[in-house]
């Protein structure tokens, strides 16, 4: 076989200035031309994937190296701000995993949107994201990464509210810009605090003082601890951890390519990826580190547990996404970089295929509500396959790929000492595969029961309804693709070849008590949902009589909305209310004042120039008689 | 004597001759213009086989240097952006046209000249040749406000004139030469001979020179001219004096006083702090009267005093990353201002009006004119990711350097005052109610002027290290 050459820094580089060519090329000059927009979107991309493989075939060549260049963007005497591109194994896996799954959901949305009248625009967002997601990925220092954080959060936020025209979208593309920016606050500071302490935010430097005992001295103090915590408050907000996750869920108003997209398999993602990729600063911060496990932890619960009760496809999978992301942050909090990248990139195959199902499901009933739907599996025989794979995958059943990075981190946490978490996370697998198999025999199993204009009745027409079929193949071939890696990608890391590819050593412990248990606690929580769903043999409306508070406090999310909505309008509001009366009668005071001032002054101003040649004249030499006498009076 | 040294306004004044003669021959004005902003190609291509000499001619008046290239090359894309904005304008001063081209070649011709010169006459005499072509032009509409503009331009530059010429005869009179070194060498010697004593008639000399290069970059107190001129003046012509005149007058000001005045330890006169003070009060006062004007020109003219005074805190900074950082401001400004200017023009064409409430809902009618202009009015603020912002980046930190904190203060300050008066018109334009839904055509020439310019400023922005590598460039040859 012919040795493939490694690939130049110029060709890294070009995997993230592709799509930004289509981007400009529909923005100017195929915007009339839906078609090609969306073709010249695939095309792109589909060359970024090409080369991003080429970057993962050179990282394997060269385990534990990286590649990088660095373009020096401007220099002020000492200071020199520079621009460049760091790849790792680290990194070649996200470029991976960023433009297959984009390439696939942009296949998928070419049927998903036909006809849409904003489908220029969509592809030329969906560009731009693909974009800022890549040089989030390829940056090689924090203020670079902060700027493409940013880019993404405008795009998920343009992308949520594609349908701006629907008040529930704009509204939630509001909140979920909003609710980011806090964490990205947090962020800021960090970038900040770092970059006053040491002069450098490249990751390389940055890892050099904090590993050597006498440089790390400029972020003693707990400095360190902060800058972290400050860097996980970003990630938070992007990754919807708790108490950030509120807006994830609203966000499923966008179109659902954009969900498996951004909100499932990459941007949410890059909150994981920006803790693991600053990990060894992580190392040196304990706090900052059981920081992580902690919310990864209570994130995991959290969002299981919502997602038990919802009705929404959607919504049941953005808690999914949720609680999966606090299980990756749990993993990397308990110092498991590569079981929690490991699940990152298992988790972002599944959970894009769901997604897609989920607009393939909506594309034949016209409905997001599981309750009315029921009886796909006979007509969409691709999409019930696929929703299988990645319910045995997500809940962690031998051999698809969720049950290998599962394992990881649970074997991490218990092998760490983190027993609490392990019970947690245990009891999250447990609803995990409960909620998904709910979900799975909800939607597919059954009878119909009539889509969108069942409201609330049964369906009583004959079963073989026409409107239900089988989508597209620009919709199915994407579940297709998708479903290999939901079930092989687990076997990576049989051999710790993941684990060395990311620079780690790369020994595999199989952890046989916890896979005993973890996946007796699956196959529990998958029986449990067949005796509620399937076999009816215990009633559900029972259930949820007898604890009607359990139910309705996570029908209700916790009431974590109610609580912030509490927030804003009594304890915000009524500041800014004291502000408002500050306001009226001291600073409008000052400014008034000083506006009658400007008037009075720009009247006199005014007089001088009144056009007058002669008086202009005057002014010169009285100027320059001036500019003597200062220099009489202060010395020349 | 090296003829060849002169050859880029050698060449642009034959071409100016050219082009009156072609004027002459055709009725076709297009061909007059094509021929005129061709043409520039030959000046522009010697000054550039000239790049990276250091060689002087006629008994040392005349140098060429990397300095005045930079400067050169400037003035050259000036002319070229303003002849591309004027070739529909100038249909207004129809069978003129001829004259009007040629007179914008020999005002570059002077500028270049003033950028090359060493030596006191000199200095006067291509400065007046640039003057006197100003003030025909600035008159060429030939309307009330236009002649009120030349003929006010005329007087109080007259005055200026005389307020120069009389430092000039006060530092010849103290030391003896009109060249810029030998009196730097004479000043050196009197001070050394008379401890460190200066004779008052150099600090005298000094504070007229500033007062009359200060005219030319319309500085306070000696701005008062520049509203009603830039008004009245043809726009194309406006955006001229705002982005090559005043990258002139800033260039003779950093030789005289560098050179001339700058070399002695200590200070002969403490020039640098004069030039902040002017700075201060340029920046306060444009930014000031900017705010409350109706007019976009008559704003972009306070503007575009408030600017000169942002560009002399690089002069007061009085070091080499100073110099380097004023060169950088005159190219970004040069083409933002003559953006925005290109843009003014293609907008009056249709609208016939200059004010900013005409300029409601312009980004329905003329979306990308209206991001042109909105691109322009951002860099003229000094947000990234445009020139101005690190234009003023890059003077500020030098006047940093130099300890001037609160000159950077003031700037940072006036900074954001002036993001007032620009972002109204942006308000205006995106969020305003247009008085029709008629969309706006542009012009050929006028969509390439607007082009280039809103890329220079976006591509000297967003790669702002071989632009500042050329400005330090052509700063090495005053402070080595």
């Amino acid at each position: 076989m012919p040795s493939i050459p490694p690939i130049p820094i110029e060709m890294v580089a070009a995997i993230f200035f592709l799509p930004l060519v289509s981007l400009l090329l529909i923005t100017f000059v195929t915007r009339t031309a839906p078609k090609i927009s969306g073709y010249l979107t695939i095309t792109t991309i589909g060359l970024s994937f090409i080369l991003s493989l080429w970057t993962f075939q050179t990282m394997t060549t060269m385990p534990g190296k990286h590649l990088g260049g660095v373009f020096n963007w401007i220099v002020i005497g000492e200071t020199d701000l520079q621009l460049g591109i760091y790849v790792d194994g680290l990194t070649s896996i996200m470029l991976l995993v960023v433009t297959s799954v984009s390439l696939l959901v942009q296949i998928y949305s070419t049927a998903y949107l036909h006809g849409d009248p904003g489908y220029s625009r969509f592809f030329a967002y969906m560009s731009l994201f693909t974009a800022s997601m890549l040089g989030v990925v390829l940056a090689d220092n924090l203020l670079m990464i902060f700027i493409f954080w940013e880019l993404v959060g405008v795009c998920s936020y343009l992308l949520i509210g594609f349908w701006f025209q629907k008040p529930e979208a704009a509204a939630a593309a509001k909140k979920a810009f909003v609710v980011t920016r806090f964490g990205d606050l947090g962020f800021l500071m960090a970038i900040l605090l770092l970059f006053s302490r040491t002069g450098t935010l490249d990751f390389q430097h940055l890892f050099e003082i904090v590993d050597s005992p006498e440089k790390a001295a400029v972020l003693g103090g707990g400095l360190l601890t902060w800058a972290a915590i400050g860097i996980f408050s970003g990630a938070v907000g992007k990754s919807a951890q708790f108490p950030l996750h509120v807006w994830l869920p609203d966000a499923m108003e966008g179109p659902t390519p954009v969900s498996a997209l951004i909100h499932a398999a990459t941007m949410v993602a890059a909150g994981v990826y920006l803790v693991a990729r600053s990990f060894p600063l992580f190392e040196q911060a304990p706090q900052a580190l059981f920081t992580v496990a902690v919310i990864g932890t209570i994130t995991a619960f959290v969002g299981a547990s919502m997602g038990l009760v919802m009705h929404d496809f959607k919504r049941v999978l953005a808690y999914s996404t949720i609680s999966q992301l606090g299980l990756m942050m749990m993993g990397l909090g308990v110092g498991g970089v590569v079981a929690g990248i490991f699940h990152l990139f298992n988790h972002a195959f599944f959970k894009a295929m769901m997604f897609l199902c989920a607009g393939s499901a909506h594309h034949a009933t016209h409905t997001y509500d599981i309750r009315k739907m029921g009886g796909l599996a006979r007509y969409m025989p691709i999409t019930f396959s696929a929703m299988m794979i990645g319910g045995l995958s997500i809940s962690g059943i031998f051999p698809f790929s969720g049950f290998w990075s599962k394992d990881e981190i649970l074997g991490e946490a218990l092998g760490n000492g983190y027993n609490i978490s392990y019970i947690f996370a245990l009891i999250t697998a447990f609803m995990t595969a409960f909620y998904m198999f709910r979900l799975t025999f909800v939607a597919f199993l059954g009878e119909y029961r009539g889509g969108e204009h069942a409201e609330g009745e049964r369906w009583s027409g004959s079963p073989g309804h026409h409107s239900l079929h089988e989508s597209p193949a620009a919709m199915a071939i994407p579940l297709i693709v998708l479903a290999i890696p939901s079930v092989v990608s687990g076997f990576a890391n049989m051999n710790g070849d993941f684990a060395r590819f990311l620079g780690e050593a790369g020994v595999v412990k199989l952890h046989w008590d916890v896979i005993f248990t973890s996946t007796t606690v699956a196959l529990l929580g998958i029986l449990t949902a067949y005796l509620f769903y399937v076999a009816k043999v215990i009633p559900v409306e029972t259930v949820a009589r007898t604890f009607p508070h359990i139910h309705g406090f996570l029908l209700n999310k916790y009431y974590m909305d109610d609580l912030y909505g509490w927030i804003v309008e009594k304890l915000y509001l009524g500041i800014c209310h004291l502000l408002d009366l500050f306001d009226q009668y001291v600073v409008d005071g000052v400014v008034n004042g000083i506006a009658s001032l400007t008037t009075a002054s720009g009247g006199v101003i005014r007089r001088l120039e009144s056009g007058q040649v002669q008086g202009y004249a005057l002014v010169i030499f009285v100027g320059l008689v001036a500019i003597v006498g200062g220099f009489l009076v202060f010395g020349g | 004597m090296n003829l060849y040294l002169l050859g880029p306004e050698l060449s642009l004044i034959g071409l100016a001759f050219l082009v009156i003669l072609v004027d002459l021959a055709t009725h076709n004005k297009n061909v007059v213009a094509a021929l005129a902003g061709i043409g520039l190609v030959v000046p522009a291509a010697w000054a550039v086989s000239l790049w990276g000499q250091t060689a002087s001619s006629f008994y040392g008046a005349l140098v060429v240097d990397s300095y005045s290239i930079f400067f050169k090359l400037l003035f050259i894309a000036a002319a070229a952006l303003v002849i591309l904005m004027s070739v529909q304008y100038s249909k207004r001063f129809a069978p003129y046209q001829g004259e009007y081209y040629a007179v914008i070649l020999l005002a570059t011709a002077g500028m270049m000249f003033m950028a090359s010169t060493q030596e006191l006459i000199s200095i006067y005499i291509s400065l007046e040749l640039a003057s006197i072509s100003l003030y025909v032009l600035a008159s060429f509409l030939k309307d009330a406000k236009s002649s009120e503009a030349g003929i006010k331009y005329l007087l109080l530059g007259a005055v200026s004139s005389a307020v120069l010429l009389y430092g000039m005869a006060l530092l010849y009179g103290a030391t003896g030469s009109t060249k810029l070194n030998e009196i730097a060498q004479a000043i050196q010697e009197s001070m050394q001979r008379d401890q460190g004593a200066v004779l008052p008639a150099i600090v005298l000399g000094a504070i007229f020179m500033a007062g009359g290069f200060g005219f030319k970059i319309a500085a306070v107190p000696f701005q008062m001219w520049a509203p009603d001129v830039y008004e009245g003046a043809p726009t194309p012509i406006t955006g001229f004096l705002t982005g090559a005149s005043k990258a002139a007058g800033f260039a003779v000001i950093l030789r005289v006083f560098f050179v001339a005045l700058g070399n002695q330890a200590p200070l002969p006169v403490d020039w640098p702090a004069l030039f902040a003070v002017l700075s201060a009060l340029t920046m306060t006062v444009g930014n000031l009267s900017a705010i409350p004007q109706a007019n976009i020109k008559r704003m972009l003219a306070y503007s575009s005093i408030a600017h000169a005074g942002f560009i002399l805190v690089g002069v007061a900074a009085f070091s080499s990353q100073g110099v380097g950082g004023v060169a950088y401001y005159l190219l970004g400004y040069m083409f933002t201002s003559m953006g925005a200017f290109a843009a003014i023009v293609a907008i009056s064409e249709r609208l016939g009006s200059d004010q900013i409430a005409d300029y409601s809902g312009l980004a329905r009618r003329a979306p990308l004119l209206a991001l042109i202009l909105a691109i322009c009015l951002i860099s003229l603020i000094g947000l990234p990711p445009t020139v101005g912002f690190v234009a003023k980046i890059y003077v500020f930190w030098a006047a940093l350097q130099q300890g001037l904190l609160w000159l950077v203060l003031f700037g940072v300050l006036n900074s954001v005052i002036s993001a007032y008066y620009y972002l109204r018109v942006v308000k205006a334009m995106y969020l305003g109610a247009p008085a029709s839904e008629e969309p706006l055509p542009v012009s050929r020439t006028l969509v390439v002027a607007l082009a280039v310019a809103v890329i220079a400023v976006l591509a000297i922005g967003i790669f702002p290290q071989p632009w500042l590598d050329f400005g330090t460039g052509a700063a090495i040859v005053l402070i080595p």
